[in-house]
């Protein structure tokens, strides 16, 4: 039986970074899967997903739902220029140390826009659970992750995995 | 000084001599899921002494496995990526071996926590998509699903093992913004995990996200869980999904149908994507 996902590549940050990237990733898996487990400087920070190196308002739109221990909320981000991580409900998400798996399907499929699933949580108060789109036939080559409007601190780490089908 | 000599009859001791078995032949070699190893099938040589014991070593890594007389041999330790072939030898009680045949053809095993069963892609709509002969070699199962179907507000449910009796049930969290909702559906004959919307409300390219992951699908003492991760996202809106799904039974699962046509008489699109993977313990 074939072995179904493989690291494809990791990065631990040795200081802080505003953003970081896998490029050249091969087109021969059929998902892929990111763990980010880390934090954010900022205390109001979270992090968007850049595919491509695409900054056009083609990232419409994601859903989230999101608890805080006291309150359930959704939320729409309509048409940006990147895939939104969690918002921070009414608390700020970045301070805790956080973990996301990120769900890339038929990432290198040129015939359908790429379906993202997400689950999140901080060890302090957030857990969240977000349905996003690229809206692109292009097969997924490069991946950004960018903090918003702050840094990921050192220690921060980047897996990302393929999965075969 | 003469010297006599002297005879003497000295009597040989109650030695058995065994015969040399004869080499055995390998006749095949297959990835072994629950052991993470290679079974190295042989027969026996008809003729020749009979071995107590067969062994199988590895080519490369000289990696050694016995069976009691039986085939196959399954032989662990293995690399993961690395090409193999195989020899066996039979072994009489007193170590007098057979020497090895031929080796066996290549395998390369590729084992790790999460495999590959299947996967289906439709060439055409279509109203199911049934997995059967599920192998039991594992302790869990995930579904992968990039999906869309024909029909607006469309779902699809989960039947295991054909059976279509009263005996599932179902809770969910979703929403499509900016409503947060929960709810539960018992007695149904099937779980109802999907919910998708068809390509009128959005671009023909847009497809769902769909998780499922089913728990200790060959526990015996169990009824079967499972939980699902639901999402897709369009032009104005989307919907995101948590669901816990129960099938009232102890029989192992073996097989599974996501049927669309349940409602509405949907159908899943062509491209649509399902692939199964086995989880080990």
């Amino acid at each position: 039986m074939a072995q179904a996902m493989t690291l494809i590549s990791s990065q631990t940050l040795g200081s802080t970074a505003s953003s970081v990237t896998f490029s050249s990733i091969p087109g021969t898996y059929r998902d892929l899967f990111l763990v980010v487990s880390g934090t954010i400087s900022s205390g109001t920070g979270s992090f968007y997903l850049i595919f491509n190196g695409d900054m056009t308002n083609s990232y419409s739109t994601n859903v989230t739902i999101e608890g805080n221990g006291t309150t359930a909320a959704s939320y729409l981000q309509g048409a940006w220029f990147g895939m939104w991580g969690p918002y921070g409900n009414t608390t700020a998400f970045g301070s805790s140390n956080s973990i996301h798996s990120i769900n890339l399907m038929d990432y290198s499929a040129t015939d359908k826009y790429k379906p993202v699933l997400m689950k999140s949580g901080n060890s302090a108060n957030v857990a969240a659970v977000i349905a996003g789109r690229w809206a692109s036939t292009a097969a997924i080559t490069s991946l950004g992750v960018y903090a918003t409007s702050s840094t990921f601190t050192a220690g921060s780490t980047f897996y990302l995995y393929g999965i075969v089908a | 000084m003469a010297i006599s000599s002297k005879s003497s009859k000295v009597s040989s001791p109650n030695v058995r001599i065994q015969d040399v078995p004869n080499v055995p032949t390998i006749t095949g070699v297959t990835a072994n899921i629950a052991a993470a190893g290679v079974d190295v099938a042989f027969t026996p040589a008809a003729t020749g002494g009979r071995a107590a014991v067969y062994r199988a070593v590895s080519n490369p890594g000289s990696i050694q496995a016995i069976s009691y007389g039986t085939s196959p041999v399954t032989v662990t330790g293995l690399t993961n990526n690395t090409s193999y072939t195989f020899t066996v030898q039979g072994e009489t009680s007193t170590g007098a071996t057979s020497g090895t045949g031929s080796a066996s053809g290549a395998i390369i095993p590729t084992f790790g926590s999460m495999e590959l069963i299947s996967t289906q892609i439709l060439s055409a709509t279509a109203s199911s998509v049934t997995f059967s002969a599920i192998p039991q070699g594992y302790k869990h199962l995930q579904l992968r699903i990039a999906y869309q179907q024909t029909t607006n507000d469309s779902d699809f449910i989960l039947r295991f093992n054909g059976d279509s009796g009263t005996n599932y049930s179902r809770h969910s969290l979703e929403s499509n913004s900016p409503s947060v909702v929960s709810g539960n559906l018992t007695s149904q004959t099937g779980i109802e995990v999907g919910y998708n919307y068809s390509a009128s409300y959005f671009s023909t390219s847009s497809f769902a996200g769909h998780i499922i992951d089913i728990l200790d699908y060959t526990n015996t003492s169990k009824n079967k869980a499972l939980k699902s991760f639901y999402g897709i996202a369009y032009s104005s809106g989307g919907k995101v999904s948590l669901n816990s799904g129960l099938w009232v039974s102890t029989a192992a699962v073996t097989s599974f149908t996501l049927n669309a046509n349940y409602y509405l008489g949907s159908s899943f699109v062509a491209g649509s994507r399902f692939s199964l993977y086995g989880v080990k313990a």
